[in-house]
């Protein structure tokens, strides 16, 4: 019967309070899969809360790495993007922001040529790039380089763009003519949306 | 210095949508195409399956509780917010239904809050006309959206410190 344990003294109901923790309950928050799960199914708020704690369970698991990426292109729960920006932000751990990196050259890169996987590729990176430069307790110098080392040069207009937005985001942690000089770069590009919206950000590190 | 809501562009009470890129309004293979560009926009603004947040703001104020509600649990909060603005009649004119559904901490704007649940042919239309009418995608920078913040909390704005029993700038 559902609530009666047994032992060799007596027998008691026990209150759902009571009850220890099963093993299937252990099992369940050592599951990085349904961690990540639970978390892009919660609202925003919970999520603020649980962040910590997930990121420390992921940590350098490559699968659960990718499964947040998932998570966050795929746009089927509310703010997913976001959500996993900010879940990923949360590691203090350059070892993890390099492995992801690593991760997204050998799997996203390839994808971005083939257009019946580019959009989920380039969303992928997109929130790769800006959760490294939101990556607020990791060494700001570390996370210029990685911006950089993220995927190789691309004439991709999304991730040219990520990779200025990631600049922005870290420009007021590093030396700001190392950043005006990395978004300069953009300014001759032969996109001209990327012409304009590297000369945009210049414009507004210059007000600074 | 605190923008207005002339700074972008928004003349009247308007319905707000986060971008979560700016590039997602601008596709790159959209450029010579309008019905592709309007295509893979939606796609990615209102991907299929689920419903849509809008916020209603039609005041200075409220675009700040909005700004401080998009970003309330985000690390950092003085982040870039791209966004578009839509008009109600643009709504209305494709179909797009929107149902009042109060969200976010700051007291002042939660019930500005609209989800928008439609089919991905509607949201496409709904993106062509826009285009059509070359519609921008705008930018409250991070300079900007720190002065909003700075401001917020000086007014007690539950979404900048969620401790708060209430919203001060409810007042």
């Amino acid at each position: 019967m559902a609530g009666l344990i047994t032992s060799s003294k007596d027998y008691k109901l026990e209150s759902a309070e009571n009850r220890p923790k099963t093993s299937s309950v252990d099992a369940y928050f050592s599951d990085p899969d349904l961690l990540i799960r639970e978390y892009f199914l919660s609202s925003s708020s919970k999520r603020a809360k649980s962040r910590q704690t997930i990121i420390e369970r992921i940590n350098l698991l490559p699968k659960s790495i990718l499964a947040v990426l998932s998570w966050g292109a795929s746009g089927k729960t509310h703010d997913s993007y976001d959500g996993a920006i900010n879940l990923l932000a949360e590691t203090n751990s350059i070892s993890l922001l390099e492995l992801l990196s690593v991760t997204a050259r050998e799997l996203y890169v390839p994808m971005i040529e083939d257009p019946s996987y580019r959009d989920f590729a380039e969303t992928c990176l997109e929130i790769l790039i800006k959760a490294i430069a939101c990556a607020y307790k990791v060494d700001p110098i570390q996370r210029y380089r990685l911006i950089f080392n993220v995927i190789p040069p691309t004439n991709r207009r999304t991730i040219k763009a990520s990779i200025i937005d990631a600049l922005l985001i870290i420009a007021d942690e590093i030396d700001l003519t190392t950043i005006k000089n990395a978004i300069g770069r953009y300014t001759f590009d032969k996109d001209q949306y990327i012409c304009n919206y590297a000369k945009e950000a210049l414009q507004e590190l210059n007000l600074d | 210095m605190l923008p207005t809501l002339a700074d972008f562009d928004i003349r009247s009470g308007v319905f707000i949508r986060k971008l979560n890129k700016h590039t997602h309004w601008y596709p790159q293979e959209g450029d010579n195409d309008l019905f592709l560009r309007a295509k893979l926009g939606s796609e990615k603004i209102f991907p299929d399956g689920r419903k849509h947040s809008l916020w209603y703001v039609s005041t200075e104020r409220e675009f700040y509780g909005v700004v401080a509600s998009l970003t309330a649990t985000a690390t950092p909060k003085n982040r870039d917010i791209d966004f578009i603005w839509i008009e109600e009649s643009e709504l209305q004119e494709v179909g797009v239904i929107f149902e009042n559904i109060p969200n976010g901490d700051c007291l002042h704007v939660k019930s500005l809050h609209f989800d928008a649940e439609i089919n991905k042919n509607i949201f496409q239309n709904l993106c062509y006309n826009l285009m059509s009418k070359q519609r921008e995608a705008y930018r409250c920078k991070k300079r900007q959206t720190t002065c909003i913040l700075e401001y917020q909390r000086q007014i007690g704005c539950k979404s900048t410190d969620t401790d708060l029993e209430s919203c001060e700038c409810q007042k």
